[in-house]
């Protein structure tokens, strides 16, 4: 078994075992984790449905882990990043540090209309920002100023 | 900057989490999406970053043998190029060489760094090389970016004109092939038709049986190995020109059409006596769409209303006949030109298209009225060539084209 999923079954049982553990949940929702867990497990052991199908069970269970405890799903989503990430450190550095980052915005300011609209106006200003990065490279490759 | 199957799949997930949180009221769900729209953020800026390191530590040295190069002929380009490795990033170089020249783009990707390919120049003068196309791809983004800096330019390459003699035997009209000094007349399958034999014409092609029965040689005409799909030549307009769309529209659904029923083109695209690319064997649609948008440049230089050789012929046959003063003035002057057997630039670079080309017809799509001088010119060189010509204009124009030469069948749009 690769050592990326081992690390990942790994954090998959802890962030599982500490959801069940948390007092006065919802009725149903230890059911939910285990179930979706599971199938989290058998989709990453198994590598059926690709990264697909590992990206939509893993936000479900994450979901389910926030509903039993929200700094749990905040916790979870790293080791969503960690997965859909290459083998390569930078990308696995700064992919799980900005999902844990952006993940733990909602343990700060925890409503969600806010959020969403917070969300929208960093969106727009990433898009902006990225998009006129990239056409400030291409003017600058193109007009040989690049050496 | 495009997104990858799996960054879309991960907006969609965020947008359906951020749909179920706002609905439901549920923190859990808005979790979910904050750290699926900061991971494609976070991918985004370092895959950025990654792809403006390596095209700042790209290094590009190439190489043009056999000069000096000379019009049609063969020349191998070696290409290496050196930058940064990336890991996680792939990265995907192709040399682009000048516009007009004909090549194999397969070939000309690099392949670890390194490249070696053939080209062939088809127009004279200073031919630059294009740069290099830098393709950049991770998990998530992808982009394709043109590094054309001057070191990835290159030494100029100058085109000489072709010189008689220095053709060899060959066949073919891909990037290796060598020129021949005739139209050219690529073996195909069917026969089209027979005609009387010409000095010059392949002896594998004479009709024996035929030759026997009329007493004198007759050669088989083959179909071209492009199914004889004509050289398109469109005339591009300016924009308010009347029946300027029509035009645009009548070529690219015939580009169109010969991409699809023989996967390839070959296109002119001129702008009056101006040639502004030339295509053969083209297979990229989009690339030859784009052509048909260009703006024609504004400094046209003017032909002063060029006659077609047989059209002053006649004329002057006939001011010959008057006994009046003028006439015979006219018959001087006009006995000067003919005499001259001065070819405008024009003229000669649309007989070497027309060498260069297999094609037995010509299509020209133009909504040119005020001067039809460069048709005139492609009429003269179609006619040397021993090429069909076609000109197909907007209805409104067929009564201005009185001056038009007599050879080409004209076809209203």
């Amino acid at each position: 078994m690769e050592r990326r999923s081992v690390v990942f079954l790994s954090a998959l049982v802890v962030v599982a075992v500490g959801a069940l553990l948390v007092p006065e949940k919802e009725p149903g929702v230890d059911v939910l984790v285990v179930l979706l867990g599971a199938g989290v497990a058998a989709t990453a052991l198994t590598g059926y449905g690709g990264q697909f199908l590992l990206l939509c069970l893993g936000e479900t269970f994450a979901v389910a882990l926030g509903t039993a405890s929200l700094p749990l799903g905040v916790l979870f989503q790293p080791v969503i990043a960690g997965m859909l990430c290459g083998d390569d450190w930078m990308s696995l550095t700064v992919g799980g540090a900005a999902t844990l980052m952006a993940a733990a915005v909602v343990l700060v300011f925890p409503r969600t209309l806010f959020l969403l609209l917070v969300l929208l106006l960093v969106s727009a200003g990433m898009t902006i920002g990225l998009t006129g990065f990239e056409a400030w490279m291409r003017h600058r490759l193109s007009a040989g100023s690049a050496a | 900057m495009q997104a990858t199957p799996l960054a879309v799949g991960c907006a969609t997930v965020a947008v359906v989490l951020g749909v179920i949180g706002l609905y439901l009221d549920s923190l859990a769900a808005v979790v979910g999406m904050m750290g699926l729209a900061g991971l494609l953020f976070g991918r985004g800026i370092v895959f950025l970053f990654r792809t403006a390191r390596v095209a700042d530590n790209l290094q590009v040295e190439r190489v043009v043998e056999n000069r000096p190069v000379y019009l049609g002929t063969s020349v191998e380009v070696k290409i290496r190029a050196t930058t940064s490795t990336v890991r996680g990033l792939q990265v995907r170089l192709t040399d682009l060489p000048p516009q007009s020249a004909v090549y194999d783009p397969g070939e000309a990707a690099l392949s670890n760094g390194l490249g070696k390919y053939q080209v062939r120049f088809m127009t004279p003068g200073e031919a630059p090389f294009r740069g290099l196309q830098l393709e950049t791809a991770d998990g998530f983004f992808t982009v394709t970016i043109l590094h054309a800096g001057p070191r990835d330019i290159g030494e100029r390459v100058f085109v000489l004109p072709v010189e008689k003699g220095m053709s060899k035997p060959g066949l073919g009209a891909g990037a290796g092939a060598t020129e021949l000094a005739r139209a050219g007349s690529p073996q195909g399958e069917g026969i089209r038709g027979f005609r009387p034999f010409r000095q010059g014409d392949n002896p594998a092609r004479v009709d024996w049986k035929l030759s026997a029965k009329h007493g004198r040689p007759f050669v088989r005409e083959l179909n071209s190995e492009t199914g004889n799909a004509p050289l398109v030549v469109v005339d591009l307009p300016a924009p308010e020109t009347c029946g300027a769309a029509a035009i645009l529209s009548a070529a690219s659904a015939e580009i169109k059409r010969q991409i699809r029923e023989y996967g390839q083109c070959t296109l002119l695209v001129i702008a009056g006596g101006e040639v502004i690319a030339f295509y053969q064997h083209e297979r990229n649609l989009v690339g030859l769409l784009r052509l048909l948008g260009l703006q024609p440049p504004e400094s046209l230089h003017p032909m002063f209303r060029v006659k077609d050789p047989v059209v002053l012929m006649e004329k002057l046959r006939s001011a010959e006949r008057e006994l009046f003063l003028p006439s015979q003035r006219l018959a001087i002057a006009l006995r000067t030109v003919l005499g001259a057997g001065v070819r405008p630039v024009f003229e000669r670079e649309a007989d070497q298209v027309l060498v260069a080309t297999e094609q037995r017809e010509v299509v020209v799509y133009t909504a040119s009225s005020a001067d039809t001088s460069h048709l005139n010119l492609i009429a003269a060189a179609a006619r040397r060539r021993r090429r069909r010509l076609v000109i197909r204009l907007p209805r409104s124009e067929q009564g201005s084209m009185a001056w038009l030469s007599p050879y080409p069948r004209v076809e209203a749009i």
